[in-house]
C-alpha cells in the first residue's frame, strides 16, 4: 500500500520529484542572483547594479529575494502549503513575534535619538545625566559646570563621565582658527573623553591632564615627548606609539587636520 | 521513534475518527494519516508534529533576538577587524548552496520513506547528513580564519554578535546531523518505514528550519552587512 499511497492520495497535494528539483533549482537561481547583485555593492569592487538602484533599493531587493527563498522552503519543503493551517499559524505567530521584537530593539537603539543629537549610546557616554521631571513630563538636563578641583572617585559607572567645562556652542562650529573651546566640543562629539580623562584619572587611555609637553614611556620600550606631532600622529594612527600600560584599543575616527589643531589647543590647556 | 503502536493505522476500532482525519488535515502531510490517526487530540492534529511546530515558532524568537542584537550593534565596533575586512562572500555562497542541497536531499529522504524505498532512505538520509557536515566544515574553516585575523568573541561588538549568532546556528546544524545519523542507523534495522514516516518528517521540519534561518543570516550578515567598515556612529557624522 505504501508504494502506491502517494500517487493515490498525495499526488494532487504534494510536489513530485521533478517539482522538487525545480524548487531546488529556483532556490539556487535566487541565491546566484543575490550573489551577482552583492558583488556589485559599494565596496572595493565594481558597482553596476547597486549604482543603478542605490543602496536602499539594493538592500530591499536582497530582502525580497531572501523572503521568496524563505517562503518557498516553508511552503513546499516544510509542506505548510498543504498542511493543516494551524501549523502554519503557529509558526507564523512565532515568526511575527520574533520580527516585532527585532524591529523594536533595532528601533530603540538606532531610530530614537535624544534631544541634542548623537545616538543613545553617545548621549549615555558623554552627556551629563538628565533627571526626569514629573511636573514638566520631560527630562531636565543640567548644563555642564566646570569642576576643576573636586573629582569624584572613579567607578565603573562613572567611567565615562568626566565633567567637561562649558563650551560656547558657536565655538564648535566648523571653520575659523583652531581654538581650545572648539577642541573641547570636538572631544565630546567624537567621544574621546569616554576613554581619556581630563582630570588625571586613568581610564581606558592615558589621562590628558598635564600630558602636553611631558615625556611618556612607550609600550615598545622607547619614549616620546607629547607635542603637536605626537598628538596628531596618535589620532591618525593610534596604535603606532602606545603609551606604556595601554592597549591597542583606540579607533581611527576620521578626525580632520583642522579639527586636530583645535584638539591640540584644548589638550594644551589641561594643566 | 518510540511510537511503534502507531502501526495501528488500520485499526478498525476507530473508523469514524480515521475518517475525520483527512478533513482536519490531521496528519500533516497526509500520505500517512494512519501513523497518527488513532491518537485523539482536541485539534485532530498529531501531538508530536504540533510540538515540533510550536518549538520551531519559539526558536524563531531565539534566533530573532540574536539577529536583532547583531543588527543593533552593527557598525558600532570601535576596533577591527570589521566585517569588510574578513567576510568572504564567495566562500559563504558556496556553503549556502551546500545547505540548500541538503534540504533537497532531506525532502527526498522523506519521499523515499513514504514510498518505503529502503535504499533511497539510506542514501538520502546519509546525503543530508554529509551535506550538513560539509556546511559545518565551512563554518569551522571560517571561524578559524576569523580567529587568525584577530576576530574573537571578545574582540569587538561585531565578533561578539557574529559568533554568538552563527555559533548557535552551527550548533543547531550539528544537532540536526546527529538526528539524521541516528535515523540513518535506525534505517539499517528496518525502523524507517511508511508507518514511522513522521520520525523522518519531524527531523525534516527541523532541518529545513535551520536552512531558512541560514537564509536570513546569509542575507543580513553577509550580503547586506558584509561590507560594513569602521564605527558608523562615532566617525560617520563628522
Amino acid at each position: 500500500m505504501a508504494t502506491t499511497h502517494e500517487t493515490e492520495h498525495g499526488g494532487g497535494h504534494h510536489p513530485t520529484f521533478m517539482q522538487y528539483v525545480f524548487i531546488a533549482v529556483l532556490l539556487f537561481a535566487i541565491t546566484i542572483v543575490e550573489f551577482i547583485i552583492i558583488m556589485d555593492m559599494p565596496g572595493p569592487r565594481e558597482k553596476v547594479i547597486a549604482d543603478a538602484l542605490g543602496e536602499p533599493a539594493t538592500t530591499i531587493l536582497l530582502f525580497l529575494l531572501s523572503g521568496i527563498k524563505f517562503a518557498i522552503v516553508i511552503l513546499f519543503y516544510m509542506h505548510l502549503k498543504f498542511d493543516n493551517k494551524l501549523f502554519f499559524w503557529v509558526f507564523i505567530a512565532g515568526m511575527a513575534l520574533a520580527v516585532m521584537v527585532g524591529l523594536a530593539l533595532i528601533g530603540l537603539f538606532t531610530a530614537i535619538r535624544p534631544a541634542g543629537g548623537g545616538d543613545v549610546r553617545a548621549a549615555n557616554t558623554v552627556a551629563a545625566p538628565c533627571a526626569f521631571d514629573h511636573d514638566k513630563m520631560d527630562n531636565v538636563c543640567p548644563t555642564p559646570t566646570p569642576q576643576p578641583t573636586s573629582t569624584p572617585a572613579p567607578t565603573l559607572a562613572a567611567l565615562a563621565i568626566s565633567a567637561p567645562a562649558p563650551v560656547a556652542a558657536s565655538g564648535a562650529a566648523a571653520g575659523g582658527p583652531p581654538s581650545a573651546a572648539r577642541g573641547e566640543q570636538l572631544v565630546l562629539d567624537y567621544g574621546c573623553v569616554a576613554c581619556h580623562s581630563t582630570d588625571g584619572t586613568v581610564l581606558v587611555g592615558p589621562s590628558w591632564q598635564g600630558i602636553y609637553g611631558s615625556s611618556e614611556a612607550l609600550e615598545d620600550g622607547g619614549s616620546a615627548t607629547v607635542d603637536d606631532d605626537y598628538i596628531r600622529e596618535s589620532i591618525l594612527e593610534p596604535n603606532l606609539k602606545l603609551v606604556q600600560g595601554f592597549g591597542e584599543l583606540m579607533p581611527v575616527l576620521g578626525v580632520t587636520d583642522e579639527e586636530i589643531d583645535s584638539i591640540i589647543e584644548y589638550i594644551k590647556t589641561l594643566r | 521513534m518510540a511510537h511503534a503502536p502507531e502501526t495501528a493505522h488500520h485499526e478498525p476500532a476507530h473508523p469514524a475518527h480515521g475518517e475525520a482525519q483527512p478533513r482536519h488535515g490531521g496528519t500533516g502531510h497526509g500520505e500517512h494519516s494512519g501513523s497518527v490517526g488513532h491518537d485523539y487530540t482536541t485539534t485532530g492534529l498529531n501531538h508530536r508534529k504540533m510540538l515540533m511546530w510550536v518549538f520551531l515558532g519559539s526558536d524563531c524568537l531565539f534566533f530573532g533576538s540574536l539577529i536583532a542584537t547583531y543588527m543593533v550593534y552593527r557598525g558600532q565596533s570601535l576596533t577591527g577587524p570589521y566585517p569588510a575586512d574578513i567576510i568572504d562572500i564567495p566562500i559563504t555562497t558556496i556553503s549556502t548552496f551546500v545547505l540548500l542541497c541538503s534540504s533537497f536531499a532531506m525532502v527526498q529522504a522523506l519521499s523515499a520513506t513514504n514510498n518505503n524505498d529502503q535504499r533511497g532512505i539510506k542514501i538520502w538520509l546519509l546525503a543530508t547528513a554529509i551535506l550538513g557536515g560539509i556546511f559545518i566544515g565551512f563554518q569551522v574553516y571560517e571561524f578559524n580564519l576569523f580567529k587568525n585575523e584577530g576576530l574573537t568573541l571578545g574582540q569587538n561588538l561585531f565578533g561578539a554578535t557574529f559568533f554568538t549568532l552563527t555559533g548557535f546556528h552551527g550548533a543547531h546544524v550539528t544537532l540536526g546531523i546527529i538526528w539524521l545519523v541516528s535515523l540513518w542507523i535506525l534505517s539499517f534495522k528496518g525502523r524507517i518505514r511508511p508507518d514511522t514516516a513522521l520520525d523522518v518528517e519531524l527531523c525534516g521540519l527541523y532541518w529545513h528550519f535551520v536552512d531558512i534561518v541560514w537564509i536570513v543570516i546569509f542575507t543580513l550578515l553577509y550580503l547586506v552587512g558584509g561590507f560594513d567598515a569602521g564605527p558608523a556612529i562615532l566617525g560617520g557624522e563628522h
